[in-house]
């Protein structure tokens, strides 16, 4: 039983970090019409910096550190790479969210070299024992860091004039021009909030995983599948996709070790087929509720 | 022939004329230039094209971002090295190669080509994983992640095609084919009507498209296609490891399709040979570390969709109608007919 319950626990910890990359996702899907390949490797690139830094400052200052390059991050590319090609269709700008992907890659590789690199846990407080399962720390702080992030960005969209107007662009593009709302700075904002989503998965995950240039396109394609699982269209399908997509992973994990990615990524296609409108009820087809 | 039908047969013959001509640079070419290295780069460009064609087909004409395509070149390669080392005549195992590829994109066409387009392009981006996944860890038949060595290669009766020269006719026999076949496509009224669902499904549907139909049928030939560039470059490279067949083939793949320009043939010519020149030529001669390569072909591809996305092919096209349409209207004084109907060609 401990053991099942030990899986769960990771798969939790897995479908926290999921949910993160699949909210950003879905996020600037809903907003801009951006499926962004590229998410993963903003993660990679914030993780890999995380860990860079991590001997040369303390925790607190690094975080937010690493949470406003990130957020620089996906504002400049939103600048260079998305801003100039919003009238494109949507398989043109996933082919230049991948193309970012690998300049990112490549960057990464070039900066930080070919190795994967390590970092220790946030504290190095010892792991809580609970029902005969072990629960490390950072695993606590991946769960919480994710529930904080994810709550601090709901009540910014649902409380500021900002994330009413990114709501509002949301529901109906053209009707929130009319009443004001710059779609380019609808645009920028999304993408800078979704480059500062994957900065704190990425600071989350790097102690438990470690990070290396290849990390971001694992990370995207999950990341992608988890929004698809959560019907890329509301923000709670985004987290429930992730989180499930963390607990199938964990349990492959431990059924089929070897296997495990073609396992998980094969469940989803099947689910899809079974639920082509993602998991929770509706919101998939529903126009306009983030 | 009648009118109507009349400038859509002429504009297949000068494709396929333009196609002959190809093919005969092609055939000459190793009379011409004798050293190896030189052929080698052709012969890389050939694999280029066949499995570039292979999304070409898929994107271009059927509107799919068939981002699997480095899967299905796998299962091509490692079904014919797989049957081929067990003692199967290589030119079966090819044949074995393109239909087993073809068989993954028919399964994963049929469970996702009924959702959302969006979700289809993620789905077959995931079969790339799926494939690394399975490579790696079957290490029984696929000898894992180290990858497998001594890979058979094709022969002509007694001639034994594995020197350059041979693998470089074989490997642009298959590509002259492959284009053909995309041309040919493209040229038919089974081909308009694939461009029909792409440029709208609902109208196509309208018209008694068999909309499902034909995007399955796309997605199982860019498969096959490409399954059949995976055999060529088993045949060419006799090892073959789950690497070659990662992200980095699908970058250089569309770096091929999106430069040249995706809704013609002319574009994976243009647009391999400007891969190859610069991944083999340029880039050594401008930078010491290989690892420069991501963020160029990453690069262009952000650059190449935002300034030409209709490719190089395209630029050339726009830039010779509005010549042409200058010259018209200074000889006529007056909007000319014949430019009209070619930009409705380039939209088509």
């Amino acid at each position: 039983m401990d053991k099942y319950l030990q899986f769960l626990i990771s798969g939790i910890a897995l479908g926290s970090v999921y949910s993160l990359v699949s909210l950003g996702i879905t996020l600037a899907f809903r907003t801009t019409g951006v499926l962004n390949f590229a998410q993963g490797s903003f993660v990679m690139v914030s993780g890999l910096t995380f860990i860079t830094l991590r001997d040369d400052m303390p925790l607190i200052p690094l975080l937010l550190l690493v949470i406003a390059l990130g957020v620089l991050l996906g504002a400049v590319v939103e600048r260079i790479a998305i801003a100039p090609a919003r009238h494109l269709t949507h398989e043109s700008l996933v082919i230049i969210t991948i193309g970012l992907a690998e300049v990112l890659r490549g960057l990464a590789l070039l900066t930080f070299g070919d190795r994967t690199k390590y970092t220790d846990s946030f504290v190095a407080w010892r792991p809580l024992h609970v029902a005969g399962a072990t629960v490390s720390m950072q695993t606590l702080f991946v769960v919480l860091g994710a529930v904080v992030a994810v709550v601090v960005t709901l009540l910014a969209l649902e409380r500021t004039r900002l994330g009413r107007a990114l709501r509002a662009s949301a529901m109906d593009s053209d009707m929130s021009i009319l009443c004001g709302v710059s779609p380019k700075m609808v645009t920028f904002v999304t993408l800078g909030v979704a480059g500062g989503l994957a900065a704190i998965a990425g600071s989350l995950l790097a102690p438990v995983t470690g990070m290396g240039f290849e990390s971001g396109l694992d990370l995207a394609i999950k990341g992608l599948f988890a929004a698809v699982l959560g019907g890329l269209g509301s923000l709670k399908g985004a987290l429930w996709g992730g989180m499930t997509f963390g607990l199938l992973e964990a349990f492959a994990l431990f059924a089929v070790p070897t296997y495990s990615v073609s396992i998980t990524l094969g469940l989803v296609v099947l689910l899809l087929v079974v639920r082509p409108q993602g998991l929770t009820s509706g919101t998939g087809a529903r126009v306009g509720a983030l | 022939m009648d009118r109507l039908t009349l400038p859509l047969v002429r504009r297949r013959n000068r494709d396929i004329t333009g196609l002959a001509v190809v093919a005969v640079f092609v055939f000459a070419l190793p009379f011409a230039v004798a050293d190896d290295g030189t052929l080698r780069l052709f012969i890389l460009a050939g694999t280029y094209v066949v499995i570039a064609t292979g999304l070409q087909m898929c994107f271009g004409y059927a509107g799919l971002l068939n981002l699997g395509i480095p899967a299905f070149a796998a299962v091509g390669a490692y079904t014919y090295a797989i049957l081929g080392r067990d003692g199967t005549n290589p030119w079966v195992a090819v044949l074995c190669a393109v239909l087993a590829a073809a068989l993954v994109a028919a399964v994963l066409g049929v469970l996702v080509l009924r959702l959302r387009a969006l979700y289809f392009a993620i789905a077959a981006f995931g079969l790339v994983l799926i494939a690394d996944n399975i490579i790696s860890a079957w290490t029984d038949v696929t000898d894992g992640a180290e990858g497998m060595i001594g890979v058979p290669q094709l022969s002509l009766g007694d001639l034994l095609l594995g020197s350059t020269e041979g693998t470089y006719y074989l490997m642009w026999a298959f590509a002259i084919a492959v284009l053909l076949l995309s041309l040919l496509v493209r040229h038919s009224a089974y081909g308009r009507s694939v461009l029909a669902v792409r440029d709208s499904e609902v109208a196509s549907a309208a018209f008694g498209v068999p909309v499902r139909r034909r995007l399955l049928e796309m997605f199982v030939l860019s498969g096959a296609v490409a399954g059949l560039g995976g055999a060529l470059y088993a045949h060419d490279i006799t090892v073959i490891s789950p690497k070659a067949f990662g992200v980095e083939l699908l970058l250089l793949v569309t770096v091929v399709v999106v430069v040249g320009g995706k809704d013609t043939i002319w574009g994976v010519l243009v647009g391999a040979a400007a891969v190859v020149l610069l991944q083999n030529e340029i880039l050594p001669a401008v930078f010491a570390s290989g690892n420069i390569e991501l963020v160029v072909f990453g690069g262009i591809l952000v650059v190449a969709m935002i300034l030409a996305p209709t490719g190089v092919v395209g630029l050339i096209r726009e830039a010779v109608q509005l010549a042409s349409s200058r010259v018209g209207r200074g000889r006529r004084a007056e909007p000319a007919g014949e430019p009209s109907r070619e930009t409705e060609e380039s939209h088509a």
